[in-house]
């Protein structure tokens, strides 16, 4: 869905942007070359993952963040084949490579990703221009992921305190200092992995009640409307204006590990944009982030795959 | 066709207020030879391109061009003028009010326009708004795929 007047609706930011090269191997040996059986070579990085589903799921965002070099260039031209938008600001540096390297097996998995490249300061200053004009076009403003040399860590709280003043909402997924510092601005939504919870709170997640111990130690630190907190692998805790929820899957056999949580909160965005009811919200994206972990290439194969996913999530209020 | 099936949608854009010399680094690290100018609101006012620039930093450069004797001479005024041009802002070099095509519009009234007009690049607006470029190169592509869907 598109809005009127050029509106576009959505906003992501992703900051470092990746390109995701996965090698399927028939072995991966210690000493010596290897034959790759499948490569793949996709844009990545939280934001660019949530403007896929949305667009998947029928809802236009727009690209932000750094591209620079060929590998930026790989980025642009994925988006561009997507038919997404992008207001991307290009850099002298290159946008990093992670590489994956899976056994055909699928039990050895080895990942290396990049630091990513350096921000110049009129760069930096070039995206936040950008950043402000383009949110006269949006209702919606997503941001997620690490931050490149150069970006300050408090850039996330930065973009979601503009952003608020001009009454958009805001959703972040990061981790470490800038999640810390995003905290404190408030957002309207933030997804928290468990391991970053306990890195910051310094009590491990083991039951429910330790989830609820630490939402009661971030709303301390911000007012924010949604947290999401996953429980264990196949269930989330959603603290929301309406009380606590617990949604959890009946069934759970993934082909792959990531890209579950931006598949969540692009799911979630789009359940707000069509209007669903909160439990709806919920459903719908545990059933989002489910697709997406059921075959290995990036996204959700189709809005029917997820309706037929939806008879499979649990909901459950916590009192 | 459509325009808003054929066109890029990279809506990169100056303001009004970006010094020539930023312009310049954009356009380099884009590799474009020209870019929308927006207010704030990302209604287009503009549009700038390299022959702007090189315009302004050696006036009556078309002239200029037809003399052979032109290169040496040419050449060290236009970097001397460079200098000064670079914290010059784009308001001043910029051709306005730009040439746009809405993006319901198709693509033989996007020929007729960029032919009419020799431009190269058109910005694509959808309620005053960008949200797209159209090249010539795009174009012709379309057409391309057009006469194969044919035959």
């Amino acid at each position: 869905m598109e809005g009127g007047k050029g509106n576009l609706a959505v906003i992501t930011v992703t900051l470092n942007p990746a390109v995701d090269e996965k090698y399927r191997v028939k072995e991966l040996k210690h000493r010596g070359w290897t034959r790759a059986v499948e490569v793949d070579r996709s844009a990545g990085g939280k934001g660019i993952n949530v403007s896929r589903i949305l667009k998947q799921l029928g809802h236009d965002s727009i690209v932000m963040g750094f591209i620079g070099g060929f590998t930026g260039e790989l980025v642009r031209v994925e988006m561009e084949k997507l038919e997404i938008t992008s207001a991307l600001c290009y850099i002298k540096g290159d946008t990093r490579i992670d590489t994956f390297i899976t056994d055909l097996t699928g039990e050895l998995q080895v990942g290396i990703t990049e630091e990513g490249p350096v921000i110049r300061p009129q760069e930096l200053r070039r995206f936040k221009r950008s950043y402000g004009r383009m949110l006269n076009r949006a209702d919606f403003v997503y941001m997620g992921g690490s931050l490149p040399k150069g970006v300050p860590d408090d850039i996330y709280a930065e973009l979601i305190s503009e952003a608020k003043d001009r009454g958009k909402m805001t959703f972040l997924e990061a981790a470490g200092t800038p999640l810390l510092k995003g905290i404190e601005a408030s957002p309207d939504f933030v997804k928290i992995d468990h391991r970053y919870v306990s890195e910051i709170y310094g009590h491990s997640i083991k039951e429910l009640n330790d989830i609820i111990k630490a939402v009661r130690e971030i709303e301390k630190k911000g007012n924010i409307k949604y947290i999401v907190i996953d429980y264990h692998e196949s269930g989330d805790v959603f603290r929301t204006p309406e009380g606590y929820f617990l949604v959890e899957l009946t069934e759970y056999k993934p082909v792959k590990i990531l890209g579950g949580g931006n598949a969540l909160v692009a799911a979630f965005i789009a359940s707000l944009i069509e209007g669903m009811s909160l439990e709806e919200s919920i459903i719908f994206s545990m059933a989002t982030a489910y697709e997406e972990l059921l075959h290995l290439e990036e996204g959700i194969r189709s809005r029917e795959h997820v309706e037929r996913l939806k008879p499979l999530v649990k909901l459950r209020r916590l009192e | 066709m459509k325009v808003k099936e054929i066109m890029d949608r990279d809506i990169t854009a100056v303001t009004p207020d970006f010094t020539v010399g930023d312009l310049i680094e954009i356009l380099v690290l884009h590799r474009v030879s020209g870019l929308p100018v927006v207010d704030d609101e990302c209604n287009i006012i503009g549009f700038v391109s390299e022959k702007d620039i090189i315009e302004m930093a050696l006036p009556g450069y078309a002239a200029y061009l037809r003399k052979i004797s032109f290169i040496p001479d040419g050449l060290k005024i236009m970097i001397k003028n460079m200098k000064s041009i670079a914290d010059k802002s784009v308001r001043e070099i910029m051709k306005s009010p730009a040439i746009v095509v809405d993006q319901e519009a198709t693509t033989l009234e996007v020929a007729h326009i960029m032919f009419k007009n020799n431009v190269r690049r058109l910005p694509v607006v959808k309620g005053g708004k960008l949200v797209g470029i159209v090249s010539r190169a795009n174009l012709l592509f379309s057409f391309l795929e057009e006469g194969e869907d044919e035959s």
